[in-house]
């Protein structure tokens, strides 16, 4: 299974303004939610599993976050992306005190199944290439960010 | 042969990640260790089935065996450290 058939511009939303995380969360699980990708459980499994094992992830220039749950809110895969363009802050995966400004929100509705795993295996290829966060970052509209994840 | 626990918050995310490459990596330089896929919140109770545990989350303080920082398996960054510190770890 490939990235490009699990995001949808249905599923990607700009916050041009500043904004902070648990707006982005509960945005982009209302877009999973009204887009039948998920259940109605499901916002709540991310709020909670985010104050107890946060997502933020540090990587070398921009940062991200994969806030996810328990499979069992998931009906059918998708990864909702949130591009934050002044950033917002999300507690670091390794280091819960630490604080991480992240950018780019991947927000995970994904089975245990192995199409699944591979799925957010080149996801997690994909942000190791500033390159292409970069472009996620410049992104205005949502058919923007499709392409940059198409292109990948 | 050691055991090691391969762990993250859901059990289905990040930790199917470590333990693939940890296995990929297992099989390419012929190690011997028993990998056992975890949520930290099951393994709290049965530390003592594990010589060591790789998270992809911080630890809470409940976990007193030893702890590597999975991180690097999913961001690529400090990847050979790791597998260092890992192969140190078998050998304790």
């Amino acid at each position: 299974m490939e990235l490009k058939e699990v995001v949808h511009e249905s599923i990607v939303k700009i916050f041009p303004e500043s904004i902070n995380q648990e707006e982005v969360l509960r945005h982009l699980s209302n877009l999973l939610l009204e887009e039948d990708y998920v259940k109605e459980s499901f916002s709540r499994g991310v709020l909670k599993r985010e104050r107890e094992f946060p997502t933020g992830l540090e990587l070398e220039r921009i940062h991200v976050a994969i806030p996810h749950t328990e499979v069992e809110h998931v009906k059918e895969a998708a990864i909702a992306v949130g591009i934050v363009k002044q950033g917002t802050t999300f507690a670091n995966m390794q280091n819960p005190l630490k604080s991480v400004k992240v950018h780019v929100v991947f927000m995970l509705a994904l089975e245990k199944s192995e199409s699944h795993m591979e799925i957010l295996g080149k996801l997690m290829d994909m942000i190791q290439d500033d390159k292409i966060l970069e472009k996620l970052i410049e992104s205005n509209t949502a058919s923007e960010v499709i392409q940059v994840i198409r292109n990948t | 042969m050691k055991r090691v626990a391969v762990c993250c918050g859901t059990g289905a995310a990040t930790s199917t990640i470590a333990m693939s490459k940890l296995k990929a990596y297992i099989q390419e330089n012929g190690l011997k260790v028993h990998l056992t896929q975890s949520r930290i919140p099951d393994i709290t109770n049965r530390q003592s089935d594990f010589d060591f545990i790789v998270s992809t989350i911080a630890v809470p303080p409940s976990i007193k065996i030893k702890t590597l920082n999975a991180l690097p398996l999913l961001t690529n960054m400090g990847k050979d450290k790791f597998f260092a510190e890992f192969e140190a770890a078998l050998k304790e």
